[in-house]
C-alpha cells in the first residue's frame, strides 16, 4: 500500500467540507441565476464533491497512474456517451422546423 | 493448490494433465482451474454455434424460393431474431475471449491462473444461466423484435417473450463483464519477471484491447435492456413517444453497446491473426508496435462511431456528419493491421498448414468486410443501400469471415497444446478451404442482392432475386458442411490423434515451454522471460536440436 | 508477512493479491459508472426534451429530505473511511464500530427513502400506479387554482424512480456486504496485515456515494432555468 497519512482529521475536514457544499447546492437552487447556470453550477459542485470523496475517501490521491486511469475511464466514457448523445440531441432539429410553441418536434409527423 | 497429487504417481505411463488429474463430474463443474473453465466454455459455445446455425440453415432453406414456402413470416421474424441473439452472444462475443482467451492468457504471460479464478467459474455460470433463460424463451414461443430490440417493436408492439429474452442477455452481459475485469487485472498483475508490455504476444494485447472494451461497453447495453423490460411491464414510456420519450434514445444507448461489441468479436480475432501469421512466416511481425497500439486504438475509437447505424433513422444530419467521418477513421487502424500482416508474409518462410489456410482467409475476408463498411460510413451510399442484404453481407464478412474464421484458426492452432494431440491436417486444410469457398458463395451473391435493393428480414421476395438467392443458400449449404468437418475430424483426434509434444508448430511464446496438455499450474517453476517476444531466430534452432 | 492463510493462487504474496483486488474494484466500479450512466444520458437528453415538465417534477419532489439523506450518506462514507484507517491501523474493535455505524447509516438513508415514496405515493406521484394530473389536495379546488402536472412530468417521475431505486439495490447490497465484513472481523480476519476486502468493499460504498452526489442535484435541485 502506498504510503498516505494516517491522521483521522483529514477525514473530518473533508467531511465539513462536503457538508458546506451540499449546503451551497441546496442555497444555490433557490436563487434563479437563468441561462443554464443553475445547471452547471449544480452539476460542478456535484464534480467537487465527488473529486474529494474519489480523492481522500476513496485514497486515489496516493494510488498510482494506474488506478487513475481506471478511475477517470468510466467517467470519460460516459462523457463519451453524453457528449456524442447530445450532438444529436442539439442539432436534430434545424430551427426553421421547430413547432410555434418553440418546442422542438422528435420527428416530423410524416415519419 | 499445487500440492502433492499433481507432482506423485511416476510411474504411470501416462503424462500429468490439468485434465486428468481428477475425472469427477464436480472436478470439472466446481473448477477453479482457467483451462478446465476455458473447455467448459468451447463446448457450450459450440452448442450455442449448432442452435444458431440451425436457424440461419432454415432461413436460407426457406429463401431458396420466393414465395415464402417454408415458413410464415411471424416465424420467420423468430428465427432471424433467434440467429442473431444466439450466435452475437452466445457464440460470438464469448467465442475467443473466453475460450482461447481464457486458455492462453496465463500461458502465454506465464502465470498459474487468471487474476480472480472464482470469478473467471462464476462468469462461465452466468453465461450458461443466461444461455439457459434465452434458450427457454426461444422454445416457449420465440421473439420477433429482431436481435436489436429496437423499440417501439420491442416495447409496445411485440407480444412475444422479450423480456425472457432481455434478461438472459442481461445475465450474459455481466459474465462478459467479469471475464473482462479479470484479463486486464490479470494482464497488468501476473506477468512473469522480464514479460514487459513490448515483449507480450499480439494475442495479449488483442485481448486487453477487447477487456477494456467488455468492461466499459457492456454495463451500457445490461441497463439500457433493463429499460426495455421495465417499459414492457409498467408501460413507462422512456422510449415511446406518445409519452414524451424517444424511440431514438434506445438505439443511441444500444449502438453504444453494440457498435464496440463488433470490436469485441474482431479484436480477438485481429489478435489470433497476428499470432498465426508470425508462427507459419516464422519471422516477427513487421511492426509490433504499431499491431500492439491499432488494437488500443481500435478499442477506443470504437466508441466514438455508433450512431452509424441510425443514419436514415431520423438523427440530426450534422451529427451524421461527424459519425461518418469518425466512422472512416476508425478504418485506419484496421488498414495498418491488414498492412503489417501482409508485409509479415514478404520474405516469410511460410507455412500452408491448417491454421495458416484459416489465417489467409480471414485476411482475404477482412477486407472484402472492412472495406465495404468504409461504403456504409458515407452518408450517401448508407441511405441507399441501409437495411438490404448489402448490410447483412458485410457484417458477416467481419463476423463470420473475420470472428469465425480466426476462431476456428486459433482452435487450430492450440488444439495440439489444449489436448496434446495433432488433428489430420490434410482434413484440416480440406475445411478450411470448403469454408472459405462455401463462405464467400453464401455472402458475396448477398451484396449483390442488396445492391439490387432486396431488403433484409422478409420471408418472401419477387422472383427477379431468386437466382442470387438460390447461389447463396448453395453456398450455405457447403459452408454448413465445411463446419461439420472440424466437428468430426477434431474429436477423431483425442483418440487416434498423434501426439504433440511440446510445441509441434515450432512457435514462440511461452505457452509452447510447457507441456501439452499442460499440467494443472501451467509451469513447474514460473518461467522468466529475457528476450523479446517472436525470437524466430532462437527458437528455430532451440527446436532443430530435438526439444519438440 | 503475516497471514499466509489469505494467499491465494495465483499470487505469489499478499501485497499482490491486495493489489491486484483494489486494480479488479476499480475496474467493477467503472462499469458500474456506465451503468448509471446510461440513465443519467437518457435523462438528460429527455431533460432537454421537456425542460418544463422536467421542472415541475423536481419541485414535486422533498428537497429537504433529499439533503438530509444526502447528509446522512455524506457521514456514512466518512465512517466507512475511517473504518478502512482503522483497518490499517489493526484495530478491529474500531473497524466493527465504524462499519455498524456506516451500516446504520445506511439503513437510515433506506428508512428515509422509503418514507419519501410513501409519501410520493400519497400525491399520486408513481407511474404505472397511481400516477396522477393533479395531487391530491388539489381535486377539490377550482381549475383557476389546480397546479396541474405537465404529461410528461410522468416520465420525470419514471426516471426518479428507476434512478433512485437502482441507487437503493446498490445500497442494499453494500450494507450487506458491510454485515459480513463485521462478522469477519469479529472472528478476527482483518488486522493490520491483511485487510484488503475492507479496502474495496470501502471503495464499493463511497462509489454508491458519489452516484447520489449527482442524483441529488439531478434529480431534486434542478428547479430553475
Amino acid at each position: 500500500m502506498a504510503k498516505q497519512s494516517e491522521s483521522a482529521r483529514i477525514y473530518w475536514v473533508i467531511y465539513f467540507t462536503l457538508l458546506f457544499l451540499l449546503g451551497a447546492t441546496i442555497a444555490l437552487a433557490f436563487v434563479d441565476m437563468g441561462h443554464h447556470w443553475n445547471t452547471f453550477i449544480a452539476i460542478g459542485i456535484g464534480c467537487m464533491k465527488a473529486g474529494l470523496i474519489l480523492l481522500v475517501f476513496m485514497h486515489l490521491h496516493w494510488r498510482d497512474w494506474l488506478t487513475w486511469f481506471f478511475a477517470a475511464a468510466g467517467f470519460i466514457w460516459l462523457a463519451i456517451l453524453l457528449t456524442l448523445a447530445a450532438a444529436d440531441y442539439s442539432t436534430r432539429n434545424h430551427p426553421s422546423h421547430s413547432s410555434p410553441k418553440g418546442e422542438p418536434t422528435l420527428l416530423a409527423p410524416s415519419e | 493448490m499445487a500440492q502433492v497429487p499433481y507432482i506423485a504417481a511416476p510411474s504411470v505411463p501416462t503424462i500429468n494433465t490439468f485434465l486428468n488429474h481428477d475425472f469427477r463430474i464436480s472436478s470439472w463443474l466446481l473448477t477453479k482451474d482457467h483451462k478446465r473453465i476455458a473447455i467448459l466454455f468451447m463446448l457450450s459455445i459450440t452448442l450455442f454455434f449448432i442452435i444458431g446455425g440451425a436457424a440461419a440453415a432454415l432461413m436460407r432453406i426457406n429463401l431458396a424460393a420466393p414465395n415464402g414456402w417454408l415458413v410464415r413470416s411471424e416465424t420467420y421474424n423468430k428465427l432471424f431474431t433467434a440467429h442473431g441473439v444466439i450466435m452475437v452472444w452466445f457464440f460470438l462475443i464469448p467465442s475467443i475471449p473466453t475460450v482461447l482467451g481464457n486458455f492462453l492468457l496465463p500461458l502465454m504471460i506465464g502465470a498459474r491462473d487468471l487474476a480472480f479464478p472464482r470469478l473467471n467459474l462464476a462468469s462461465w455460470y452466468l453465461f450458461i444461466t443466461g444461455g439457459i433463460i434465452t434458450l427457454a424463451a426461444l422454445v416457449l414461443g420465440g421473439v420477433d423484435t429482431g436481435w436489436t430490440f429496437y423499440t417501439p417493436y420491442s416495447s409496445s408492439f411485440s407480444n412475444t417473450y422479450v423480456i425472457l429474452t432481455v434478461f438472459g442477455i442481461f445475465i450474459s452481459g455481466f459474465s462478459s463483464i467479469l471475464t473482462g475485469l479479470n484479463f486486464i487485472v490479470t494482464v497488468h498483475q501476473l506477468r512473469c519477471p522480464g514479460l514487459t508490455w513490448f515483449r507480450l504476444p499480439l494475442f495479449v494485447w488483442g485481448l486487453y484491447a477487447t477487456s477494456i472494451i467488455l468492461v466499459l461497453a457492456t454495463p451500457v447495453l445490461a441497463m439500457t435492456l433493463a429499460l426495455v423490460g421495465i417499459e414492457r411491464i409498467w408501460h413507462m414510456g422512456i422510449f415511446d413517444a406518445t409519452h414524451g420519450g424517444d424511440p431514438l434514445l434506445f438505439q443511441h444507448m444500444f449502438w453504444f453497446y453494440s457498435h464496440p461489441a463488433v470490436y469485441i468479436m474482431i479484436l480477438p480475432a485481429m489478435a489470433v491473426e497476428s499470432e498465426l501469421i508470425t508462427c507459419f512466416s516464422r519471422k516477427a511481425p513487421f511492426g509490433y508496435g504499431f499491431i500492439a497500439f491499432s488494437s488500443i486504438a481500435i478499442a477506443v475509437l470504437g466508441f466514438l462511431v455508433w450512431a452509424h447505424h441510425m443514419f436514415v433513422a431520423g438523427i440530426s444530419v450534422y451529427s451524421g456528419l461527424v459519425f461518418s467521418f469518425l466512422s472512416m477513421i476508425v478504418a485506419v487502424p484496421s488498414a495498418i493491421k491488414v498492412f503489417n500482416w501482409t508485409a509479415t508474409l514478404y520474405k516469410g518462410s511460410i507455412a500452408l498448414q491448417t491454421p495458416m489456410l484459416y489465417a489467409l482467409g480471414f485476411i482475404g475476408l477482412f477486407t472484402i468486410g472492412g472495406l465495404t463498411g468504409v461504403m456504409l460510413a458515407t452518408l450517401g451510399i448508407d441511405m441507399h443501400v441501409h437495411d438490404t442484404y448489402f448490410i447483412i453481407a458485410h457484417f458477416h464478412y467481419i463476423m463470420v469471415g473475420g470472428s469465425v474464421m480466426a476462431y476456428l484458426g486459433g482452435i487450430h492452432f492450440w488444439w495440439p497444446k489444449i489436448t496434446g494431440r495433432m488433428y489430420s491436417d490434410w482434413w484440416g486444410r480440406i475445411s478450411a478451404i470448403i469454408i472459405f469457398m462455401g463462405f464467400n458463395l453464401t455472402f458475396f451473391p448477398q451484396f449483390i442482392l442488396g445492391y439490387l435493393g432486396m431488403p433484409r428480414r422478409y420471408h418472401t421476395y419477387p422472383p427477379d432475386f431468386q437466382f442470387w438467392n438460390i447461389l447463396s443458400s448453395a453456398g450455405a449449404s457447403i459452408l454448413a458442411f465445411g463446419y461439420l468437418l472440424p466437428l468430426i475430424y477434431l474429436p477423431i483426434s483425442l483418440r487416434y490423434g498423434a501426439r504433440a509434444g511440446k510445441n509441434p508448430w515450432r512457435a514462440a511464446g511461452l505457452e509452447w515451454t510447457t507441456q501439452s496438455p499442460p499440467i494443472e499450474i501451467n509451469f513447474e517453476t514460473i518461467p522468466i522471460v529475457t528476450g523479446p517476444a517472436y525470437d524466430y531466430p532462437r527458437v528455430l534452432t532451440e527446436t532443430q536440436s530435438g526439444q519438440s | 508477512m503475516a497471514r499466509v492463510e489469505y494467499l491465494n493462487p495465483p499470487y505469489q504474496d499478499l501485497d499482490q493479491q491486495s493489489h491486484s483486488a483494489e486494480l479488479g474494484m476499480w475496474v467493477f466500479l467503472a462499469t458500474e459508472v456506465l451503468f448509471f450512466g446510461v440513465l443519467f444520458t437518457c435523462y438528460a437528453m429527455l431533460r432537454m426534451r421537456w425542460p418544463a415538465a422536467f421542472r415541475h417534477g423536481s419541485e414535486d419532489l422533498n428537497l429537504w429530505m433529499g439533503g438530509i439523506n444526502t447528509a446522512v450518506l455524506l457521514t456514512s462514507s466518512t465512517f466507512m473511511a475511517l473504518a478502512v484507517r482503522a483497518a490499517r491501523a489493526g484495530d478491529s474493535r474500531w473497524i466493527i464500530t465504524h462499519l455498524a455505524i456506516t451500516a446504520a447509516l445506511g439503513m437510515v438513508f433506506l428508512g428515509l427513502k422509503a418514507t419519501e415514496y410513501s409519501i410520493e405515493y400519497r400525491e399520486h406521484l408513481i407511474p404505472g400506479l397511481n400516477f396522477a394530473n393533479l395531487s391530491p389536495e388539489d381535486q377539490g379546488k377550482p381549475a383557476s387554482q389546480q397546479n396541474a402536472r405537465p404529461e410528461q412530468e410522468r416520465l420525470f417521475m419514471i426516471f426518479y424512480f428507476v434512478m433512485t431505486g437502482f441507487h437503493a439495490v446498490h445500497m442494499l447490497v453494500g450494507i450487506g456486504v458491510i454485515v459480513v465484513l463485521i462478522i469477519l472481523t469479529g472472528r478476527g480476519a482483518y488486522g493490520s496485515g491483511y485487510h484488503s476486502p475492507v479496502e474495496i468493499a470501502g471503495l464499493y460504498w463511497h462509489f454508491v456515494d458519489i452516484v447520489w452526489v449527482f442524483l441529488y442535484p439531478a434529480l431534486y435541485l434542478l428547479r430553475q432555468s
